[in-house]
């Protein structure tokens, strides 16, 4: 224990200075780390912002998909789909979403809405109607991830390309 | 196992960043920390429950923040070095009458708020009439009068 501070007098009521300058510098620690993660989280890495923003689209450049880099369980995310249409033989667009992340994450609402959904082989497609044909068009997928970690996920059109993507969900 | 998780991680997220803050932060409890402590609080609740709003987890979670508290008093009794990581340790800011200026500065202490202890808890006007001022582990401030007290 330091008492070597004459002004302390007899008595020091369980003060440690040694102790108190380790707890004063780890506080500032402490500070420096609060306003790293408030710059982080403005910036997008704990969630939404501009460094989560990311695109990633299919080798043939067809499919681009906008996303987030980094997204929380429970909270809401949205995958776009930008495409140029390919209508099929019975005139839909049919746009599938792998199974497992289909699990992983709770499908809140698909923008447009689609006609149908079907299950094909551990793909969930999504069969849309009315688009405008040969004109760039969206689908947004608003979802929620229920599990913390690295998620990946693919995208596609039916008989056509696919982009993979990753997300890491936050807590 | 999740509501005993959740419970425990704002827990312990709660006491860092107070600890961070320093012991004086909501000491004062001003209009505005009074506030700012609901804010708190109502931020701390969703991280808290979750989505679970069933009366099991509420009941865990009670149960796991009053354990954790439990258990950390505990632990603190037998190692006292956890003690005043966990706590922190008082602080002499004046002694015989003199502020002693970097641990005021330090722990953020404006000597007006010696001052308004000093008046509120023993009735003192002037500084020199302090023995010594305190820093509690709670964030007080105790004033211990100089001998010959007022008459001074």
């Amino acid at each position: 224990m330091d008492t070597t501070d004459p002004r302390d007098g007899p008595p020091d009521f369980g003060q440690d200075l040694d102790f108190q300058r380790r707890e004063w510098a780890a506080q500032r620690a402490g500070w420096i780390a609060l306003a790293l993660l408030i710059v982080a989280a403005l910036a997008g890495l704990l969630g939404d912002g501009p460094l989560s923003r990311t695109q990633a689209a299919s080798p043939d450049g067809t499919l681009r998909l906008h996303f987030d880099r980094f997204a929380r369980a429970g909270a809401t995310t949205v995958l776009r789909l930008r495409f140029r249409p390919a209508r099929d033989g019975d005139g839909n667009y049919r746009i599938w979403l792998e199974g497992e992340y289909q699990e992983a994450a709770r499908i809140r609402e698909v923008s447009p809405t689609p006609e149908h959904v079907e299950d094909d082989r551990g793909r969930v497609v999504y069969v849309f109607r009315a688009f405008e044909p040969e004109r760039s068009t969206e689908v947004a997928f608003y979802v929620q991830p229920r599990n913390p970690g690295l998620q990946p996920g693919r995208i596609g059109v039916v008989d056509g390309a696919s982009v993979a993507f990753r997300q890491f969900i936050y807590p | 196992m999740s509501s005993v998780l959740r419970a425990a991680a704002v827990y312990f997220t709660l006491w860092l960043c107070l600890r961070i803050a320093g012991r004086r932060t909501l000491a004062q409890m001003t209009n505005f920390d009074l506030i700012l402590l609901l804010f708190i609080s109502e931020s701390a609740q969703n991280g808290l429950m979750g989505t679970d709003t069933s009366l099991t987890n509420s009941l865990l979670v009670i149960a796991t923040l009053i354990g954790i508290n439990v258990g950390m008093s505990l632990w603190a009794r037998r190692w006292p070095r956890l003690g005043r990581v966990f706590d922190g340790l008082p602080l002499v800011l004046v002694a015989d009458g003199r502020p002693i200026p970097e641990r005021l500065r330090h722990s953020r202490v404006h000597e007006q708020a010696i001052l308004a202890a000093a008046r509120e808890l023993q009735g003192l006007e002037r500084m020199d009439q302090v023995r010594y001022a305190v820093l509690e582990r709670n964030g007080t401030i105790s004033i211990i009068p100089a001998r010959d007290g007022a008459d001074r």
